[in-house]
């Protein structure tokens, strides 16, 4: 059997609730050894799928670490094993993954079965694995690994709907790792104007109750990453507002195709050991890597639609409604609210806390209606929107103090 | 596990040695592998000692004549470093000497670790852990004491990629005067790994030149390996290793080489299928080299193993997979 057709029958075993990882291929090096020392030098049009890329592209990992030799570490309460020149490998469980990665490492995996007796010889493959010279080694060992910020992480477990977190852990690690397009700048000034987009196609869509489906036509799933890696955004949206072909604008990302030097890992351990607890409804989450604040009033499935630079609202996929919305470049909103809150007749209170700052969605929702004054249409489903939060009156926003000073600082 | 520059911070003046300097051939080749100021002039000096009658390894002054080894400098400046920095820069070594062994251009790997603390470090348990870590650092997995670590070398034979096992073994400056001085070496400390099974495939195959006329199999192994062992220079508690009479110890199989093989006159009555010393020669890192004194251990290695080298017997699985290859 050619390998195209062995990687297809493999393929059928891979679970199907979440992305292939290292146990995977550790099975099947114990299944076809072959077929694993094969997987890493494998030519792209044997590849088909994201799956199968994504256990092609660990295999490849493992084949640098082989090269330059790795450390197990934690990052985000997740063991890694981290190459010297750079790769990383998300590792499932410590003493079998670990054991597998020290077996390569010495070879001692000859010793199973003794093959000089039986006059089987080290193959083309397994050469190539340990010694091939290949193209994708130097992009491997400059590859990314991204992880959730503790305070998104503690967000994603503490009250947003459960489907985000489902999504974050199979959609998000998907998408990163077979991105389509990249959308480079995600806002015009500070930290995040290097921070990135990761755009693509996952192969299931997620629900609360746990089920899946088809991906939503004509949507990508979005990823969004801080420049020093941590992710803090996540959703799908409609393909046609990411598209390269798109005319460039200062407040969009400049979007691009993927190249495999954007390829990156993403580790959810920090999530992963949270027990989730209920939707939490109109309670209002700052996050310090994304400087923006998100808040949700149904626990419905949603998609994200950009209103302008400072706001996204979440559009329910049944029935089309607003159900949250997400508000960007809070420590800039913040410093209109802080001028405010210095005169009186504002009415406007912040309370400065030792270590946080405590405010009214409100007053943010505010700011960001005089920053888009004078009004324009699209503004008018957002503007609905200001009249849901008056109505509702959500919880306070805690701001942890450090995180709006970095952002005047920056 | 404690990083390197720090396990270095418990390293100590080595005592002993005040009443017991170090021999005139180590102080000379300890100072020229300080003042080298790179490492090819480093591979030199290491190269010159291999060559000399101070080291008595006839293995390694084949490999070093035909330029078979490939050398990884460890300087006092990397030991202040990082262990991803240490890991890196042996990792690419390894690989260097990986590929010219796939093309038996080499058998034999030295991480040798130039380092004036370590030159002059007492022989405890801190040098132990110094030793272990390094070990560790190359081999990516946690090293123990008293037994075989070992890795695994290939070398291409025309459409076949043929494996060998190759053990590690650790050398020291603290050996010099000491009971194990034929693991002495310049410099601080050293990891060798050195592949017989390789060499002599590679003699074999032609690629390798012993000068001598008698290349096949592993005959030839066999019989340097005895020579080493008979010619090992006495310490200072006499020889480390030796040959056993088979009056004293007998062979249990018959004479394993054919009627043309002759060995030297010296070695006829000797045991071919095992041979003695004061310490295991299969093990890495010796608990019995980390002691201060110098008092060799009362227990003696009577049965340590020839056959790896020339009995093909299904259960022998060191002869498989060291000297035959998988």
């Amino acid at each position: 059997m050619e390998i195209g057709a062995k990687l297809l029958e493999f393929e059928k075993k891979l679970p199907q609730s979440q992305p292939p990882s290292f146990a995977d291929l550790r099975n099947l090096f114990e299944q076809d050894r072959e077929v694993f020392f094969e997987l890493a030098g494998v030519e792209d049009k044997h590849v088909v799928g994201n799956s199968l890329r994504m256990l092609v592209r660990l295999a490849r990992i493992t084949a640098v670490l082989m090269r330059d030799g790795f450390e197990l570490v934690t990052r985000s309460n997740q063991y890694i094993a981290e190459g010297t020149r750079g790769g990383f490998l998300p590792i499932v469980d410590a003493d079998a993954d670990a054991r597998l990665l020290e077996r390569l490492w010495s070879k001692s995996y000859l010793g199973d079965e003794p093959r000089g007796l039986r006059g089987a010889k080290g193959t083309v493959a397994e050469e190539q694995f340990f010694y091939g010279d290949f193209a994708w080694i130097d992009p491997i060992r400059r590859m990314r690994l991204l992880r959730i910020d503790p305070m998104d992480a503690s967000a994603v477990t503490n009250g947003l709907p459960a489907y985000h977190r489902f999504q974050l852990l199979d959609c998000a690690r998907e998408v990163v790792s077979c991105p389509l397009i990249i959308g480079d700048g995600l806002r015009t000034d500070g930290s995040l104007k290097k921070g990135q987009a990761y755009y693509g196609r996952p192969k299931r869509r997620w629900f609360n109750d746990g089920t899946t489906s088809e991906p939503p036509p004509g949507m990508l799933f979005a990823v969004y990453v801080d420049a020093e890696g941590s992710v803090f955004d996540w959703d799908w949206k409609c393909e046609t507002e990411c598209a390269p072909t798109s005319l460039a604008t200062p407040t969009l990302p400049r979007f691009r195709d993927a190249t495999p030097d954007d390829v990156a890992e993403l580790i959810v351990g920090n999530v992963l050991s949270q027990p989730s607890k209920p939707f939490h409804s109109g309670h209002p989450w700052y996050s310090v890597a994304g400087d923006c604040v998100f808040c949700y009033f149904e626990n419905r499935e949603a998609y994200e639609e950009r209103v302008d630079q400072f706001l996204t609202k979440y559009t329910s996929f049944n029935g089309n409604e607003c159900v949250g919305f997400k508000l960007k470049y809070v420590g800039r909103l913040f410093e209109l609210v802080d001028k405010w809150s210095k005169e009186e007749d504002e009415g406007i209170k912040i309370h400065v806390g030792l270590d946080n700052i405590t405010l009214d969605l409100e007053f943010l929702m505010r700011a960001w209606l005089a920053r888009s004054l004078p009004k324009r249409l699209p503004l008018a489903a957002a503007m609905k929107l200001m009249e849901k939060v008056e109505e509702r009156k959500p919880e306070k926003v805690v701001i942890p103090r450090d995180a709006v000073t970095s952002v005047y600082t920056s | 596990m404690a990083a390197m520059a720090q396990l270095m911070d418990d390293i100590v003046v080595d005592r002993w040695r005040h009443e017991n300097p170090f021999t005139p051939e180590m102080s000379r080749a300890t100072e020229e592998l300080f003042s080298a100021g790179s490492d090819s002039e480093r591979q030199e000096v290491l190269a010159q000692w291999f060559r000399s009658t101070h080291q008595p390894c006839l293995f390694a002054r084949i490999a070093v004549k035909d330029d078979r080894i490939r050398y990884c400098f460890i300087t006092d400046e990397d030991l202040t470093k990082t262990d991803r920095h240490l890991r890196s820069k042996i990792a690419t070594r390894r690989l260097e000497w990986h590929n010219a062994a796939r093309d038996g251009l080499a058998d034999a790997f030295v991480i040798s670790v130039v380092s004036n603390r370590l030159v002059h470090a007492e022989p405890n348990t801190a040098l132990k852990r110094v030793a272990r870590h390094l070990c560790h650092l190359y081999l990516q997995r946690e090293i123990n004491e008293d037994v075989r670590e070992d890795e695994t070398l290939p070398l291409k034979r025309k459409d076949d990629l043929m494996w060998y096992r190759v053990g590690v073994d650790y050398f020291g400056a603290h050996a010099d005067r000491r009971w194990y001085c034929d693991h002495r070496i310049p410099g601080g400390i050293m990891l060798t790994a050195n592949s017989v099974g390789h060499m002599a495939a590679c003699v074999r195959l032609g690629i390798v030149s012993t000068g001598d006329d008698e290349p096949s199999r592993l005959w030839w192994a066999l019989r340097t390996t005895m020579s080493l062992i008979d010619k090992t220079q006495p310490g200072p508690t006499g020889r480390c290793t030796y040959l056993q009479s088979v009056g004293e110890k007998p062979a249990s199989g018959p004479f394993p080489f054919p009627d043309e093989v002759k060995l030297p006159k010296s070695m006829e009555d000797k045991n071919f299928e095992v041979y003695g010393g004061l310490y295991h020669t299969d093990h890495t890192i010796r608990s019995s080299f980390f002691r201060p004194d110098s008092e060799p251990p009362a227990e003696r290695f009577a049965d340590l193993d020839l056959t790896y080298l020339y009995d093909d017997a299904a259960e022998n699985e060191d002869f498989h997979e060291m000297s035959r290859g998988y």
